[in-house]
C-alpha cells in the first residue's frame, strides 16, 4: 500500500512538472550569475543560502540554471580539493615571501646565533675544568686507576680465542663450501670466456 | 551589536593585505579598488541577510574570497591586457565547453561563446572611456570558472526563453492546442480523452482537476527546501546525489527526506480533498489509486496520438 502510495504521489509530481514547464513560470527579480555560482558551490553564508533556496524553489529560469551548473560542480569539488593540496605550496610561497625573508629570517638567525653562543659560554667552563683536573691529579693516580682497561682488553683477547676455536671447528663445511665455491667459480670464468667466444665468432 | 561601517572597512582592509598576500605574484591591483569590490560583496552577500554579522565573520568571509580569480578580474577591468590574455588562455576551454552543454549544436555553441566574450569584454564604453562589462560582477566569492559557467548558462536560458515565447506567438506549444481542441468538457488539464463513458470521463477530469489542484497547493505550502528537493528532483530531472549536494545534504540524506515528503503530500492532498472539497476518505484513495496511472497513461497517449496526426497532416499535402 505504501509503495503503491509513494508512485502515485510520483506520477502526480511528475504531471505537475510538465503542468508548470509549459506554463513557463518565473519570478521577475532573478539572481545573478554570481548568486547562482556562490550558491551551486556552497560559498554563501546560511542566512543568505536560505534567501536563495527560498527564491530557487519558485523560479524555474534560475532553478534550471542551477541544475545545468551541478554536475560541473561535482567536478570542481575535485578541483578545489585539487587546489587545496596546492594551497599548501602557496603556504610555503607565503612562508618564503619577500616580507618574510628581509625580517624574520635575520631574526631567526640573530636568535640561534645567540642561543649556540650561550651554549658555547657554557661549554667553555667546563672543559678548562677538566683540564685543570687533569694537570692537577698525579701519575700515581692515574696509573692504579687503569688496571681495568689492560684487564678487560686481556679478557677480550682470551673470549676472542675462544670464540675463534669454536668457530674453526664448527665450520668445515664452510671450508669445503669455500673450496667447492672456488671450483665453480673456476668453471663459471671457463663458461663466460666461452660465451664471449661464441659472441665474437 | 551591530558593527559600524567603519570597523567593517578596517575589517575589509587589513582582509585586502591578506588576500593580496594569498594572491602571490599576481600584477599588483589597487589595494582601493580591491577595497571598493570586497566591500561591495561582503554588503551583498553578509550584511544584507544579517544584521547580527560579527568580526569574526567578517574577516573569514574576506579570507575565503578567491584571492588569484578576483585579482585577475580586476586587472582585466583596470584594462591590463597581460591579464586579459591570461583570463583567455585559461577559461576560453571552460566558456566553450559550457557553451556546447548549453546549446544544441556546435555552431550555436561557437556563437555563444564569442557573445560571452563579448559581454565580458563590454561592447560600450562609460564617461570615463573604461568599458562596461559583466566583470564587475564577479565577486570573488566563488572561482571564476564556476562563474563563467553561470554567464553561459544564464545567457543560454535567456536567449531560449525568448525563442521560445516568440514562437509560442505564431504556434501554440501541443499543450496549449490540446487544451483549446478539446470541447465537449472533458478536459484532463487540457487534454483530451476518449471517452467510452461521457459521465464516467466527465467525473474523472473534475476528480483528476480537483487532485492536481490539492497536490499544487501542497506542494507550495512545504518549506522552502522540500520544495526545492522536490522541484530539482522532478521538474528539473537531477539526481538525488546532485540534489542533495546543492542541498548540502548526502545522497541517503535526500533520499529519506524525499520519502517522508511524498508520505507527507499524500497526507496534506487528502486532508483538503476531505476537509476543503468534501470527499470521502474512500473517493480519496480511489482517485490516487485511478487518477494517477491515467495521467501518465493519458499525457503519453494523446502525445502519440498528435505526432502521429501531424504526420499524417504533412503527407498528404
Amino acid at each position: 500500500m505504501k509503495d503503491t502510495g509513494k508512485n502515485e504521489i510520483e506520477m502526480l509530481l511528475r504531471n505537475l512538472a510538465k503542468e508548470q514547464r509549459a506554463g513557463l513560470t518565473a519570478n521577475e527579480a532573478h539572481l545573478d550569475a554570481d548568486e547562482l555560482n556562490s550558491f551551486v558551490e556552497g560559498q554563501l553564508p546560511p542566512a543568505t543560502r536560505s534567501l536563495y533556496v527560498t527564491h530557487l524553489a519558485d523560479c524555474d529560469r534560475c532553478r534550471k540554471i542551477v541544475a545545468q551548473l551541478t554536475p560541473a560542480a561535482d567536478l570542481q569539488q575535485v578541483q578545489t580539493a585539487v587546489q587545496k593540496k596546492r594551497s599548501a605550496g602557496s603556504y610555503l610561497t607565503t612562508f618564503f615571501s619577500p616580507f618574510v625573508m628581509r625580517n624574520a629570517i635575520p631574526a631567526l638567525a640573530v636568535v640561534i646565533l645567540g642561543i649556540a653562543g650561550i651554549l658555547w659560554i657554557k661549554r667553555e667552563p667546563g672543559r678548562q675544568f677538566v683540564a685543570e683536573q687533569r694537570q692537577s691529579t698525579p701519575l700515581s693516580e692515574v696509573t692504579s686507576n687503569t688496571p681495568e682497561p689492560a684487564s678487560k682488553a686481556q679478557s677480550t683477547i682470551e673470549s676472542d680465542r675462544n670464540g675463534k676455536g669454536s668457530e674453526t671447528k664448527a665450520t668445515p663445511a664452510k671450508a669445503a663450501g669455500r673450496e667447492s665455491e672456488g671450483a665453480g667459480s673456476a668453471s663459471g670464468s671457463t663458461d663466460k670466456s666461452a660465451t664471449k667466444a661464441g659472441e665474437t665468432t | 551589536m551591530k558593527l559600524k561601517d567603519a570597523d567593517i572597512d578596517k575589517l575589509i582592509r587589513d582582509g585586502v593585505t591578506r588576500l593580496l598576500v594569498r594572491a602571490g605574484d599576481r600584477p599588483s591591483v589597487p589595494a582601493h579598488l580591491l577595497s571598493t569590490r570586497v566591500r561591495k560583496t561582503v554588503d551583498k552577500y553578509l550584511l544584507r541577510a544579517n544584521d547580527d554579522t560579527t568580526a569574526t565573520e567578517v574577516a573569514e568571509f574576506v579570507d575565503g574570497l578567491q584571492a588569484d580569480d578576483l585579482c585577475l578580474i580586476l586587472s582585466c577591468e583596470a584594462g591590463n591586457q597581460e591579464a586579459w590574455s591570461e583570463l583567455v588562455e585559461r577559461f576560453s576551454h571552460t566558456v566553450r565547453s559550457a557553451a556546447r552543454t548549453a546549446t544544441a549544436n556546435e555552431d550555436a555553441a561557437e556563437d555563444l561563446a564569442q557573445s560571452i566574450w563579448a559581454e565580458l569584454h563590454g561592447l560600450r564604453a562609460r564617461a570615463d572611456g573604461t568599458t562596461a562589462g559583466k566583470l564587475s560582477y564577479y565577486s570573488g566569492r566563488g572561482s571564476l570558472a564556476g562563474w563563467l559557467r553561470a554567464v553561459v548558462a544564464q545567457l543560454a536560458v535567456d536567449e531560449h526563453r525568448k525563442q521560445v515565447h516568440l514562437v509560442q506567438t505564431d504556434e501554440d506549444t501541443d499543450l496549449d492546442r490540446l487544451a483549446r481542441d478539446s470541447s465537449d468538457g472533458n478536459k484532463l488539464f487540457g487534454l483530451s480523452t476518449t471517452p467510452s463513458n461521457p459521465e464516467e470521463s466527465f467525473a474523472r477530469n473534475a476528480a483528476s482537476r480537483e487532485l492536481q489542484e490539492a497536490l499544487s497547493a501542497s506542494v507550495a505550502a512545504l518549506s522552502a527546501e522540500d520544495r526545492l528537493l522536490v522541484k530539482l528532483y522532478y521538474f528539473d530531472d537531477l539526481r538525488l546525489r546532485e540534489a542533495g549536494a546543492l542541498l548540502g545534504v548526502h545522497e541517503a540524506t535526500a533520499s529519506r527526506r524525499l520519502t517522508k515528503i511524498q508520505s507527507d503530500l499524500r497526507r496534506k492532498v487528502a486532508a483538503i480533498l476531505v476537509d476543503e472539497r468534501g470527499w470521502t476518505e474512500r473517493e480519496t484513495e480511489r482517485a490516487f489509486a485511478d487518477v494517477a496511472p491515467s495521467l501518465q497513461t493519458d499525457v503519453e497517449t494523446m502525445f502519440q496520438r498528435e505526432v502521429a496526426g501531424r504526420k499524417g497532416a504533412k503527407s498528404t499535402r
